[in-house]
């Protein structure tokens, strides 16, 4: 009874008190006499309070005489006592020097003005304005020093966050905060539930998240009914639009593709006649589809019949076009519902998201339900809770890979433009075997995968849940003194099925048998926070001291399983293990553990207002570090409010400055639970089994897979910023500038020992030293021309990053090799040779390499790399590991945003532009292009590749080209022949909306309704040759390209 | 109660819960086991186990690279061409065919890596084994999977002393850094520890006959003579190698197939003729990836033919025609060894021929006798065992060293032993004439000769089985032979050679990253 009593509370927000004064009125601007909306108006004392609404319209109900109180961010609060029913109309004057907003900070809120720290506060409104399915997306560009990459266009897919460059080269990646629950990834909002986001910068101000916060913290704050009593509203936020890719690669067409395949050095004179001689499908039937049995015969390899067979000559198949869609529709719909009681708030939403991607096979969906309440149980208890349910699914392509049998692109730029995505009906091969409608095999590289099976002939079935909650009691024993003790928990479930068909389009495009694969892996994270806070103010005295503890535990356990050989697996209801064969069958489980224990603290101190000092220290116990099971986290930080000194206040235009400094040191945790445990694999099959026995079967093994090295404690990242804010003229312009230095230290790097340790894996310790220093502007101007309000937001941050130092480490090299992490260099540095051009004779190679002496491998037509050094520090004729020098970095230097918006009566307009200069990117993608055309399509500009020149008779009379030879191996070596510029400029998002007048809508019960159209990425300007500049490696195998998105939306309040 | 305490119970009772922080901090882990408690807690099987997982490395021809052994015996030598698609197809394995090895060799890379990982795994059982406590253990056992952890030792070392010259003595846990830099040790030194560790597991080990059907593969007191055997071989100790062959062909435990072919096929694995296998299983559920994941073995694919219709491989690995002169007019085992393809069963000729040559590696390819072919259940591995000692490799290295140590009654003896290899195939026995390399070539009764002869017989007995430039390199002819047989080649064959330069190319560079890590000296001229 009692819980349909609540349910009807916050169903019904009704101020259940005997009513007799009736108070309304109108809040205008005190200068130019426009309503103010969204001013609260309370009646102090009691918790009775509203807002006003569009027209600056409040209306209010007291029981006796009182105050009304109105307040309003930038407004200088007004206050008028009334006694009976009447109208009280306000004008309130703006006070640009009153920025008390109360902002998160960790395990806490503090005045906007107090703080010391480097807290970054982004406009969540003009974030939304950019379509995308989780809020880190949209961060791109924001704030300075927080760089956003988006990695990849597949719906649903992550961005790369880094705050203040990339400290480490372990998970570099800061936690998000959401209404106190610690995650890594904030996936499972939807954007329309944001209230508020900071971004915590500095150490001074994440050291309270200790061994958390070395990458930086996000808060993220989500909507809960505002504070006024009898307030509700329903909203409506939705858009529907449009996606297509930006760029194709200039790419060979059939004919011309073969013929200059058939030109390079290297290629048999005898084939390249051939072909002249006897045209282009009598060249494929002998060269290329030969006698297999996967391809349809070619037109006229029957003599006695010569109309017969496939004619490749007329095929001229845009391989690009054919993968990449146009036009992919993308979908959002959110609908919520706020309000308050005087004792309760309450937010309830829903949202669906849909989206499909602009390369086949790649879409996403996703539903979100969020509750938000709290409740004023008693006078010193208040209780409340978060909960989030989530759930996606969706199909992912691989994209960014090298390897035709994996990705989309790579295979779709492997396929030969002779080749047809599926073969006409009525093909036939020599053989007689119908080919009609099958799937093309790849003819001219025959290790490929044909797109169009890696989407038809896999059938994943991905579904992943999430459930993230968070219930708290906040009781306050006295004034002043609060202890709040909350509860947070957040699971997941993956659940992966798939089915993949039988099926064989050619040696390489096939698959022997069907199978299921099956997993669900479970992984949660329970906090649980115990928080007192006490804070007082003694005449000028401001304090407030905050001591805390907190547990946590994470727990994964996951189960996998596949088996093949399906009964029926047409029938979608049998795709489940049950229905394979089970001598197939394959099972494993896999579990997972950390915990955490902490301690933490806060004091506050202010004087005056003006002389503000924090300090926070937090110690964490961990299971990670057997031998240093604690570490301890400091930070301390001073403010000066300059602005409120009295030989400043007379400063006229100066609204508010201050000073800040602060130092911290913080730590990073985020690698292996049992990184320093040392422990025995028995696990097999793999890695230690042995074949045994007169039936030769597998026999169990153990060993040690990885020695473990000793004393493995946390990284250190310590901080030193130095920034001051100011707003002048009236927020005309206003701004902070911030400078800093954070050095992480003890990074965990995996060292590399000699081959006798006898690791599979290597061991990690903790020997690198990262230095990142910058600086971040961030600079606005308001103002308002006639009836134009117009605002200019712009950020800018200039990063240098370098690996100081890597005592006793070993270079860590990434992927191909491509990457590289050594001593005095950027993180993730490119090192290669320099590339020269091309010889033109074997006499200059032979010159300049001579070094190598009778067996130099290089000669006309190679590339020339520059001999920087050898192994005495003198070049030495040869080009080998002693020449490769820093080619370039994926790090841009600057990364900037600029955001500009203007309104005139019911119109907005808003355009965002966001960019980066100084990265660099390894075209890995164009190294295919240029190569010999056996494994890729060849770029259009390949006809200057080094070639040779045939007389009219098909003799070879010479060699030329500007392009090297790709057939010798060398001359693809990792060199700046692929560097290329990273730097753009992109118009992220442009908008143009109405709101309807009030005057029309008010009789629908309308309060708003705005609506709008928009378009993403309409534009980038970048030298950049790929297809997308945002590549988070800075290696580009052919990655998932942004796409350029038109909507249209509405957002519509009763 | 007055109301106005209840916020006090709260902070009370939420203080009480987090007191024994500190054990719930060190609670174990799930789902892993601590080496401590693994040798503490032991069981036979877990005896066992940490002896088994020693073996695997050897399963590992294939790391980032595809790193089997024949690469270098096979192909560094003039019995075969690197092969594969064309000229820069596995430019490794083409390093290592033309003289042109540098440093940063991948494949040489995961060979060393594979057998330092194989050392170290042996070093983790010798030196727990002893102390492991386990209550079915028993000391029959013990020493039984010590002397196996022992030869496999010396197996690995052997294996990288005669690829990179004398290596660091490790025969200890690596597990800290302390450890982390011996220096090289000379060859000498090498082949002493490599005699010690084999001459422990020789004690230790049984024989062949009374190993159980479960334990078929492991290492037997016969492989470790038979090895010993081979170590005296290379360190040319005449005297100490013929001891330790009369007692392998003293043992009874082996003797030829009747059909050499059986040596080839999977029915003939570890059978009468096999001294030492390495084994691999039919296993179509192998995960693609490097080391750890092979069951199977990556040579079938390897060598096998391109051609479809000959099951459809890569066609690394290609016997020479050279060595196809090798074998007399009359030999079955030249078409037991080279497979060559007639053109109605290539499918693409052009793809199919590697610098002029055309035959195929039938031996490691898992065809049968008749040229036909079993496809394999996994696109990429095979199960077809290794043959690293046939008993015919014991009767030769026998006949080698008797002829070495050379009394009149050595001889006679070393006679028998040739001709039972020749007999088998139906060859005329020792002395005799045939034609060889197109020219009739007459051996005849003299020490000399018949040291001629069994060179001739080792090399077209044990074709493409991956001894032979390690024979050529310990006979100190490695020089003189590539030279001659570069001579004969296909011009297009002939345009891909370096130089063999002596007292460089008999041992292969220190990988360059091992180099730096382990703070070793190159060998020379590298």
């Amino acid at each position: 009874m009692k819980q349909l009593f609540t349910l009807a509370m916050l169903l019904l927000p009704l101020t259940m008190v005997a009513q007799s004064i009736k108070l309304q009125g109108t809040v205008v601007d005190d200068q130019d006499g426009e309503p103010l909306v969204g001013v609260t108006v309370m009646i102090t004392g009691t918790q009775q309070a509203t807002v006003t609404d569009l027209d600056g319209h409040y209306a209010l109900s007291a029981s006796k005489a009182g105050t009304l109180a109105f307040s309003y961010i930038g407004y200088k609060a007004a206050q008028r006592p009334f006694s009976k029913s009447t109208t009280i109309n306000v004008r309130m004057a703006s006070d640009s020097k009153m920025l008390d907003e109360v902002v998160a900070i960790g395990y806490g809120t503090m005045k906007k003005s107090d703080l010391t720290g480097s807290v970054a506060t982004v406009n969540t409104d003009q974030m939304k304005k950019v379509p995308a399915v989780s809020i880190d997306q949209a961060l791109q560009g924001r704030a300075a020093g927080v760089s956003v990459n988006l990695n990849s266009g597949q719906p649903g897919s992550g961005a790369t966050v880094r705050i203040r460059g990339i400290g480490t080269v372990n998970d570099a990646n800061p936690i998000y905060v959401v209404d106190g629950v610690i995650t890594d990834n904030i996936a499972f909002l939807s954007p329309n539930d944001i209230a508020s986001m900071e971004v915590m910068k500095d150490a001074s101000s994440t050291a309270i998240y200790g061994s958390r916060g070395a990458n930086g913290v996000i808060l993220v704050t989500t909507k809960n009914g505002s504070g006024s009593a009898g307030h509700s509203e329903i909203t409506y936020d939705g858009y529907y639009g449009w996606q297509s890719a930006t760029k194709m690669l200039d790419i060979m067409k059939s004919k011309e593709f073969l013929e200059t395949q058939l030109s390079m050095t290297g290629v048999a004179r005898s084939k390249r006649n051939y072909y002249y001689n006897n045209g282009f499908n009598a060249f494929i039937n002998r060269y290329v589809t030969s006698t297999s049995e996967y391809f349809p015969a070619v037109l006229g390899w029957d003599a006695t019949n010569p109309t017969a067979g496939f004619d490749y000559s007329s095929v001229d198949t845009d391989w690009q076009s054919e993968v990449f869609r146009s036009g992919a529709a993308m979908q959002n719909h959110h609908v919520s519902i706020d309000g308050a009681t005087d004792k309760s708030t309450y937010s309830i939403s829903g949202s669906y998201y849909d989206q499909d991607g602009t390369i086949i096979g790649s879409d996403y969906q996703r539903y979100t339900l969020r509750v938000n309440t709290s409740f004023q149980m008693k006078p010193w208890l208040k209780v409340g809770e978060n909960a989030t349910y989530m759930t996606s699914h969706g199909r992912t392509v691989m994209n960014n890979n090298a390897s035709a049998g994996a990705s989309i692109i790579s295979a779709a730029l492997a396929m030969a433009p002779w080749d047809p995505t599926h073969y006409p009906a009525g093909s036939t091969t020599r053989k007689g075997k119908d080919l009609s409608g099958q799937i093309a095999a790849g003819s001219n590289f025959k290790n490929v995968t044909n797109p169009f099976s890696m989407v038809e002939h896999s059938h994943p079935k991905n579904v992943n849940e999430r459930f993230v909650t968070n219930i708290y009691a906040e009781i306050t024993p006295f004034k002043g003194l609060t202890f709040r003790s909350d509860v947070s928990a957040d699971m997941t479930w993956n659940r992966g099925r798939g089915y993949g068909e039988k099926y064989q389009h050619s040696d390489y495009d096939y698959s022997t048998k069907d199978g299921v694969s099956s997993s669900i892996y479970r992984y949660s994270s329970v906090i649980w926070n115990n928080i007192l806070t006490y804070a007082n103010k003694i005449q000028d005295h401001n304090f407030s001291i905050m001591a805390g503890q907190t547990g946590e535990e994470y727990n994964m356990y996951g189960l996998s399983a596949s088996g093949n050989y399906v009964q029926d697996g047409s029938n979608q209801n049998h795709w489940y293990i049950n229905y394979t064969d089970q001598a197939t069958r394959l099972a494993g489980d896999d579990v997972s553990r950390s915990r955490r224990f902490s301690w933490l603290g806060r004091v506050f101190y202010s004087y005056k207002d003006r002389y503000l000092f924090t300090f926070n220290v937090r110690a964490d116990g961990t299971n990670k570090f057997p031998e240093n099971k604690w570490g301890y986290f400091p930070s301390l930080a001073l403010g000066w409010r300059a602005s409120e000194e009295s030989f400043l206040k007379k400063v006229d235009y100066l609204d508010n400055m201050k000073v800040r400094f602060g130092w911290g040191r913080i730590g990073n945790d985020k690698i292996g639970n049992d990184a320093f445990n040392q422990t025995v694999q028995a696990t097999a099959p793999t890695f230690v089994s042995y074949v045994l026995g007169q039936t030769q079967a597998l026999t169990g093994g153990a060993t040690v897979i990885t020695w473990k090295n000793q004393g493995g404690l946390w990284e250190l990242t310590e901080t030193w910023n130095l920034g001051v804010d100011f707003s002048l003229w009236n927020k005309k312009l206003y701004g902070s500038i911030e400078g800093f230095i954070r050095d992480t230290k003890d990074m965990l790097l995996t060292v590399k020992g000699p081959a006798w340790i006898g690791n599979l894996y290597d061991a990690q310790a903790n020997v690198g030293k990262v230095r990142n220093k910058g600086i971040e502007i961030q600079l606005g101007h308001l103002n308002r021309i006639g009836q134009v309000n117009y605002s200019i937001d712009a950020n800018v941050a200039f990063i240098k990053n370098e690996l100081s130092s890597l005592n006793g480490g070993d270079i860590v090299r990434d992927g191909d090799g491509i990457r590289v992490c050594d001593q005095g260099y950027p993180l993730y540095t490119f090192m290669g040779y320099k590339y020269l051009g091309v010889y033109q004779t074997d006499a200059e190679a032979a010159a300049a390499m001579w070094g190598y002496g009778a067996a130099q491998p290089y000669h006309a037509g190679d590339a020339k790399y520059e001999d920087v050094s050898g192994p005495d520090g003198q070049p030495d004729g040869k080009i080998d590991e002693y020449d490769k020098v820093d080619i370039g970095n994926p790090f841009p230097t600057v990364t900037y945003g600029l955001n500009l918006t203007a309104d005139y009566k019911g119109f907005d307009f808003s355009m965002f532009f966001s960019g980066q200069a100084g990265n660099k990117i390894y075209n890995d993608m164009r190294r295919r292009l240029e190569g010999t055309g056996t494994e890729c399509a060849l770029a259009d500009y390949m006809g200057n590749v080094w070639h040779n020149v045939y007389d009219d008779s098909g003799n070879i009379i010479g060699q030329e080209g500007s392009i090297p030879n790709p057939y010798n191996s060398i001359n693809s070596a990792i060199s700046d022949r692929f560097v290329e510029n990273g730097s753009f400029l992109r118009l992220k998002n442009i908008q143009l909306g109405y709101s309807l007048p009030k005057s029309l809508i008010s009789k629908a019960g309308i309060s708003r309704l705005r609506v709008y159209a928009s378009c993403s990425n309409l534009f980038t300007i970048t030298n950049y040759k790929g297809y997308d500049p945002e590549v988070g490696s800075g290696v580009d195998y052919g990655n998932y390209p942004q796409a350029r998105t038109f909507l249209m939306g509405a957002q519509l309040t009763f | 109660m007055n109301k106005k305490f209840y916020p006090y119970i709260f902070l009370g009772l939420a203080t009480l819960s987090l007191t024994g922080c500190n054990e719930w901090l060190e609670e174990e882990t799930p789902g892993i086991t601590r080496i401590d408690d693994y040798f503490n807690t032991g069981s036979q099987s877990a005896a066992e186990n940490i002896v088994n997982s020693a073996y695997t490395p050897l399963q590992w021809d294939y790391g980032t690279t595809y790193c089997a052994e024949w690469f270098i015996g096979d192909i560094a030598s003039d019995d075969a061409l690197k092969g594969g698609q064309n000229i820069s197809d596995g430019g490794d394995y083409y390093d290592i065919d033309n003289f042109k090895v540098q440093s940063d060799n991948a494949m040489l890379l995961n060979y060393w890596r594979a057998q330092w990982i194989g050392i170290s795994r042996a070093n983790l059982a010798i030196n727990k084994l002893p102390e492991m406590k386990g209550e079915d253990l028993t000391d029959a056992l013990r020493t039984r999977l010590l002397a196996e952890a022992h030869f496999l030792r010396a197996y690995y070392y052997f294996r990288l002393v005669r690829v990179f010259g004398g290596m660091p003595i490790v025969d200890y846990i690596v597990d800290s850094s302390n450890k982390w830099y011996p220096s090289r040790a000379s060859v000498e030194d090498c082949y002493d520890f490599i005699v010690k560790d084999l001459e422990e597991a020789e004690k230790g080990l049984e024989l062949k006959s009374a190993m159980g059907a479960d334990d078929l593969g492991r290492a037997t007191k016969g492989a470790a003579q038979a090895m010993l055997m081979k170590v005296a071989l290379y360190r040319k100790d005449y005297p100490t190698a013929k001891s330790w062959g009369e007692k392998v062909v003293g043992s009874g435990e082996y003797n030829l197939f009747g059909d050499y072919y059986d040596n080839f096929t999977l029915p003939g694995e570890n059978g009468i003729e096999s001294v030492f296998e390495i084994q691999y299983m039919e296993d179509d559920m192998s995960d693609y990836g490097g080391f750890g994941f092979t069951r199977g073995t990556f040579t079938q694919i390897l060598t096998r033919s391109r051609s479809n219709n000959l099951g459809g491989g890569w066609g690394f690995n290609r016997p020479t025609q050279n060595l196809y002169d090798e074998y007399e007019p009359a030999d079955p085992r030249r078409d037991m060894t080279i497979l060559k393809p007639a053109l109605a069963d290539m499918t693409n000729e052009a793809e199919e021929t590697y610098c002029g040559n055309v035959y195929i590696s039938k031996k490691n390819g898992w065809y049968n006798k008749d040229n036909t072919f079993s496809a394999l259940a996994h696109h990429s591995r095979g199960p077809l065992n290794n043959r690293q000692i046939r008993y015919s490799d014991v009767l030769l290295m026998y006949a080698e060293a008797l002829t070495e140590v050379g009394t009149p009654a050595d001889l006679v003896n070393a006679k028998n032993a040739l001709n039972q290899v020749r007999s088998r195939v139906g060859l005329t026995p020792f002395p005799y004439s045939a034609t060889i390399q197109k020219a009739t070539k007459t051996f005849a009764d003299t020490q000399a000769d018949l040291r001629a002869a069994i060179r001739h017989e080792r090399r077209v007995e044990l074709g493409m089985e991956g001894h032979r430039w390690f024979d050529l390199v310990r006979w100190g002819i490695a020089k003189q032979t590539m030279d001659a047989y570069i001579a004969q080649e296909t011009e297009e064959a002939q345009q891909q050679w370096g130089t063999f330069v002596e007292g460089k190319n008999e041992i292969f560079p220190i990988p360059t990253q091992e180099l730096q890590l382990g703070k070793l000296t190159q060998n020379p001229n590298y």
